[in-house]
């Protein structure tokens, strides 16, 4: 059993991968945020109007999602 | 009726058409049971207030809720046939939140006919075994196949309490296998959640969860996974409301007060005073902060339910600290999982994505392999 930590060397890959997205983009745009990530703990789908769609916990209202 | 688009911003009207229930679930935060029930024409007033006073809304979601609201079918079918009836403007759709034991015959025939305006979503929290420790034996009363058939999109609501937490991953797994789209997976709230029990069994479960994900890449991750890790980034900024209570939500009791959701009634805040939706205005909260989590780095995706706040600590904007390692373990297991994942999709990613992701998975491995401290500073 891991208890979900990421190997070293696996971390390493990762942080490679770190570096070359560091010399292809623009900090800007490495660092800009989507919309999603501007409203915490929401997929921003629902505009602010939540449905549960995220899943969240919301004092059990979460299974109301509908169409989409 | 005009299909309801799930981009556009949805109102969400509750309707507690009773407090009673025929189950009486292990960890079920709506303590007390009474046997009223709400008027039909409390019902058709507030649903018709709702409509007339919907402005910046594009679609209303009505849900029919309880205890349990099956226990209620002739208004269920009233309310609903009543609607159809009034020709309103909005688009609008009906949500039942059931436990599923009383949709069997003519009522499954009756909700089959009116899929275009009612959805119902159940309540399945895994195996069985686990189902019936938590949910009164009430596993082989439901009529699992007529939820998969009828709703196939609709994802099922499982949720997780402490003496079962040792089989979650094969609760999991069993509802994924029965064939539903999605699993909405919420830990008990109000419950006594042990730090070594979370630490023991808690990861171990979601690690063997992570290995299943990463063997079934074409199964939706159940919601456990869907903390979004590169917001703990953005630690600067201001502490934004989690859900829609009391702005873009209302609930009704019974008597047709309303509460800023359901969590904010008699039946739930027990001896604490309820609160009504003219009690509290949320558009004019600023910053959500709980002052104790200021220094913790995982503040910025940590589930917030105000009114489970206020039930267990009298403050809406304290968190239930017991929680806590909920969450931690949660993000450790997501970086886990992304770290994974981005090795074998990076050039799927938006750059952004990948970048701020790999960040992200740096700092929580860095932080919370350990989970020794309560906060992190």
């Amino acid at each position: 059993m891991n208890n979900l930590r990421v190997s070293e060397l696996d971390l390493a890959l990762l942080n490679k991968n770190l570096y070359q997205l560091e010399n292809d983009f623009e900090t800007e745009e490495l660092e800009l945020v989507d919309l999603y990530g501007d409203i915490v703990g929401c997929t921003g789908d629902c505009k602010g109007g939540c449905t549960g769609k995220c899943g969240h916990n919301c004092g059990g209202h979460c299974t109301s999602i509908l169409a989409y | 009726m005009n299909e309801i688009k799930g981009d556009l911003k949805r109102k969400i009207v509750i309707l507690t058409l009773t407090e009673n229930c025929n189950l009486d679930c292990i960890y079920c935060f709506e303590k007390a049971k009474t046997k009223k029930l709400m008027n039909i024409d409390v019902a058709k007033k507030a649903i018709a207030f709702e409509f007339q006073n919907s402005e910046g809304f594009d679609e209303i979601e009505i849900d029919l809720f309880g205890g349990e609201p099956t226990l209620c079918i002739d208004t269920i079918q009233e309310i609903i046939e009543w609607t159809n009836a009034q020709c309103f403007q909005k688009p609008y759709l009906f949500f039942l939140d059931t436990n599923g034991t009383l949709v069997h015959g003519k009522f499954q025939d009756w909700l089959c006919r009116n899929k275009e305006f009612v959805w119902a979503g159940l309540s399945l929290d895994g195996t069985p075994e686990t189902h019936n420790k938590n949910r009164s034996n009430s596993y082989n009363k439901i009529d699992i196949d007529f939820f998969l058939r009828t709703y196939p999109k609709q994802p099922v609501r499982m949720t997780i309490y402490n003496d079962t937490l040792k089989n979650l991953s094969n609760d999991i797994i069993h509802l994924h296998n029965l064939g539903f789209a999605e699993v909405v997976a919420t830990f008990a709230y109000g419950i006594d959640w042990e730090l070594n029990d979370l630490n023991l069994y808690l990861k171990n479960e979601l690690q063997i969860l992570c290995d299943f994900y990463l063997a079934n890449p074409q199964i939706k991750e159940c919601s456990i996974f869907n903390l979004h890790l590169p917001n703990i980034l953005s630690k600067d900024k201001k502490v934004t409301k989690w859900c829609g209570t009391g702005t873009s939500m209302v609930s009704y009791g019974i008597d047709g007060t309303k509460y800023p959701c359901q969590t904010f009634q008699q039946n739930t805040t027990l001896n604490k005073k309820a609160i009504t939706l003219d009690e509290i205005d949320f558009n004019s909260i600023a910053d959500f902060s709980d002052t104790e989590c200021t220094n913790c780095m995982i503040e910025p995706i940590c589930p917030n339910c105000y009114g489970m706040n206020y039930v267990k600590e009298g403050n809406i904007l304290k968190r239930d600290k017991q929680l806590c390692e909920i969450v931690k373990i949660r993000a450790l297991a997501i970086s886990y999982l992304k770290a994974k994942q981005i090795q074998i999709n990076i050039e799927k990613m938006k750059p952004n994505e990948a970048y701020q992701t790999i960040k992200a998975i740096n700092i929580i491995q860095n932080n919370l392999t350990t989970l020794k401290e309560k906060c992190y500073e």
